[in-house]
């Protein structure tokens, strides 16, 4: 088998995955913070936040991240005169995007506190503010772990999407070389083989890190 | 005994099935590397067998699937009501009740680099969509004589884009933002040139590449010049111009591609296509269609 085309095509695909991993774990960490303050937004009793968080996400989940990141890239600029680059376009989409899953998992793990760890916090005399920091949020932060790690694998492959707003990520560099080469199979054989070692990177170090926040 | 049996029969049909898929491996590359020679056999063949000239109905009976672009105007884009119209639709049309082939199914519209990739591994029987015969096309798909030669321009914008710009050539420092369409023949003679990947933007689809120079967000664009110009035509209030005169003449003739696989299943079909394109120029059919789409 001739594997001289993967002297173009690796270098190429390096290149991408710096912009991939810039893109979601950027994207990630501001979804993070997003979907935490949604999630928490989703618990209040403030009806006008309530409402807010709850229209964000209605939008986020009812329209495909294509259609977000063509809008980002090319309809924002019109309707604002805000012009982003594509790769802060392509960061912008995974945050709005990522924060409105986090924010039904945080949702889902506030919801399964017990409410007797509140009360017990309360009748401590704690703050509500801070039987909420101390009480809840530390075993719920254990309990999103996983589910956390399961969002920024999806948000890297996410990016792959990112290639209609011209983001050079890996998808996009595989294409621009298939485009002309006419290597077809190689290339995305090389492509899929390339996302499942970066994957299964991801995948143990998210087991390293829950090993030690469980222990 | 009879696990022993079982054994070697599965040895056996592995043996045979990794030298079938060997073997497989083999043919392809074959095909890939040398497909000059068989197409001219067979052009020379078909020569001999239609040497009372005509081809009409030359390929009655026959079902060839058909691929075309959908995105580029005025050669085959979609119309307001969805239909799918242009150049390269008519012509096809044209050559269809000429030569007597059937369509397999619909005409089908896709993106530049799924149509020359689904030509060059034989998805498709034959494509039409303002396909330049390149070299590179050349190694994997066979084409048709020439039926148009157009030739690429640079577009900037009137507004944003910088207005020393005036050449293709200055767009090699690196200093300009350039759109091309993925797998275009622009896309592969800016990479020729040398223009930096980091000043290369290459979009899936020219309709965005054209937004992204009406935003000011590229300083140049690099299309077919037909195209280009009917953009510039059509588009509302555009700020798009033509800069400069076309060039790369020689490596953006449109040709209609056939898969490889479709010409060995069809002997001689290039040829009757050549044949055909060369008839319907004759009777007028082809100078009718270009005033209908082109002028």
């Amino acid at each position: 088998m001739d594997l001289s085309f993967l002297g173009k095509l690796l270098p190429m695909l390096f290149t991408g995955l710096r912009v991939t991993i810039l893109i979601a774990v950027v994207g990630i960490l501001l979804g993070f913070l997003v979907g935490t303050l949604a999630g928490f937004a989703l618990e209040s009793r403030i009806k006008l936040f309530k409402g807010l968080a709850n229209v964000y996400i209605w939008v986020i989940r009812g329209t495909p991240l294509i259609v977000q990141a063509l809008y980002v890239y090319y309809v924002i600029p019109k309707l604002f005169g805000i012009d982003l680059s594509s790769n802060l376009s392509g960061i912008l989409v995974i945050s709005l995007n990522s924060g409105a899953f986090i924010a039904e998992i945080v949702r889902g793990a506030l919801n399964g506190i017990d409410p007797g760890q509140r009360e017990a916090g309360l009748s401590l005399g704690l703050t509500p503010a801070q039987t909420t920091w101390h009480i809840i949020v530390p075993p719920a932060f254990k309990s999103i772990l996983p589910a956390l790690f399961n969002q920024f694998i999806i948000s890297v492959k996410d990016t792959a999407l990112l290639s209609v707003i011209v983001v050079n990520e890996i998808t996009h560099q595989a294409q621009n070389y298939a485009s002309l080469s006419y290597k077809t199979i190689p290339t995305y054989t090389t492509l899929a083989v390339f996302y499942l070692v970066l994957i299964s990177i991801l995948i143990i170090v998210q087991k390293m890190v829950e090993r030690k926040v469980m222990r | 005994m009879k696990r022993e049996l079982l054994k070697r029969m599965v040895a056996l049909g592995m043996t045979v099935a990794m030298t079938g898929a060997l073997v497989g491996c083999g043919s392809s590359k074959d095909t890939a590397e040398a497909p000059a020679p068989v197409a001219e056999d067979l052009v020379e063949e078909s020569v001999d067998s239609a040497s009372d000239g005509s081809v009409e109905g030359a390929l009655e009976g026959v079902t060839l699937s058909f691929g075309t672009s959908g995105l580029f105007a005025p050669f085959s884009y979609y119309d307001e009501d969805g239909e799918l119209i242009g150049f390269d639709v008519d012509f096809c049309n044209a050559l269809k009740d000429y030569l007597g082939f059937e369509i397999d199914g619909d005409m089908q519209a896709m993106d530049y680099s799924a149509l020359t990739t689904s030509l060059a591994e034989g998805k498709l029987d034959f494509g039409m969509a303002a396909l330049c015969a390149t070299d590179e096309r050349k190694q994997v798909m066979n084409f048709s004589e020439t039926y148009c030669d157009s030739g690429q321009s640079i577009a900037v914008n009137k507004e944003t884009s910088p207005a020393e710009l005036t050449s293709v050539d200055m767009l090699t420092s690196g200093d300009y933002k350039v759109a091309v369409e993925k797998g275009t023949a622009s896309h592969m003679y800016a990479l020729n040139i040398g223009i930096p990947e980091s000043a290369l933007e290459i979009h899936d689809e020219i309709t965005t590449a054209y937004e992204s120079l009406e935003q000011g967000k590229v300083d140049a664009l690099i299309q077919d010049t037909p195209g280009l110009a009917y953009y510039i035509k059509t588009a509302e209030d555009s700020k798009i111009e033509i800069k400069g005169e076309p060039f790369n003449q020689g490596q953006s003739p449109y040709a209609i591609a056939i898969s490889f696989d479709c010409a060995d299943a069809n002997p001689g079909i290039v040829e009757i296509f050549n044949q055909a394109i060369a008839d319907l120029i004759a009777d007028g059919t082809f100078a009718e269609l270009s005033a209908k789409w082109l002028e």
